[in-house]
């Protein structure tokens, strides 16, 4: 296992938190492979990115913040991935009162040909033992 | 990416499901990474082969048998994953009722020093468009 290379990953997810919490779309989908799966844990699971981009634009709807606790990071040279405990904060646009959920999620990256590494898979769920 | 390490992760997952559904915790076990974890989206995190034996022990209680249909499959030298949908049945002990279960699922293989493909990383969750 390469250190550096989980550094490399980490930062990946890093870009992917700060465009999410920037609620920013474009920085967003940039962070993605094109063969990217999301396998959500309450909707059907989209793939490609035009499918994901969508269900983030409806997503942004609530400006949802991101809080990420990693478990566990594992990465060689062109693939990684680092699961966790996550927890999302967002504010009712029609109310305005506070919604949210946590669980923990498993992000996978792959390194593309120009040496980018990009998420190409995406899980998550709700188990009884998410503390954050 | 490399259609033979995609059979070689296709090939450690079919070996893990023939252990599993002949429900030899010994042979499981050994298809594990020590630094296993087990994200199953209805208890806590289990991490390590002793906790997660321990929790496969409890299962194999209903004789559980699993099938699985792949999703997504991607592997580097090193580390491969599967994805895909998973249906459970099993027989309940005391009753002789049928048990059944279904979802997502991701398996993420790390290859060890000896060139084995072990689990190393085990996540579910229960999506609205499982119709396995």
């Amino acid at each position: 296992m390469n250190d550096n290379l989980i550094k490399e990953v980490r930062n990946a997810l890093d870009q992917w938190l700060d465009a999410f919490n920037n609620n920013d779309i474009e920085a967003l989908m940039a962070v993605y492979d094109p063969e990217i799966v999301y396998a959500n844990s309450a909707k059907a699971i989209e793939i490609g990115i035009p499918v994901v981009k969508a269900g983030f634009i409806n997503s942004f709807a609530i400006k949802p913040k991101v809080f990420f606790k990693e478990e566990q990071a594992i990465a060689v040279d062109g693939l990684g991935y680092v699961a966790g405990q996550f927890r999302i904060a967002g504010t009712n646009p029609e109310d305005g009162s506070s919604v949210g959920e946590s669980g923990r999620v498993v992000v996978i990256f792959r390194k593309n040909e120009s040496g980018d590494w990009k998420l190409v898979f995406d899980m998550d769920n709700r188990p009884p033992d998410v503390t954050i | 990416m490399s259609k033979d390490l995609r059979e070689e992760i296709r090939n450690a997952l079919n070996e893990w499901l023939t252990a599993f559904n002949s429900n030899d915790l010994a042979s499981v076990i050994d298809l594990y990474d020590p630094e296993i974890v087990f994200a199953n989206q209805s208890n806590p995190v289990a991490i390590g082969i002793s906790a997660v034996k321990e929790g496969l022990i409890k299962s194999f209680v209903v004789r559980p048998k699993l099938s699985f249909k792949e999703e997504q499959i991607i592997a580097a030298n090193g580390l491969g994953y599967a994805a895909g949908q998973y249906k459970m049945t099993g027989t309940h002990p005391q009753d002789g009722s049928t048990i059944t279960g279904a979802g997502r699922v991701v398996a993420i293989f790390r290859k060890n020093r000896d060139g084995a493909w072990k689990l190393v990383f085990d996540m579910d969750n229960a999506p609205p468009d499982v119709n396995l």
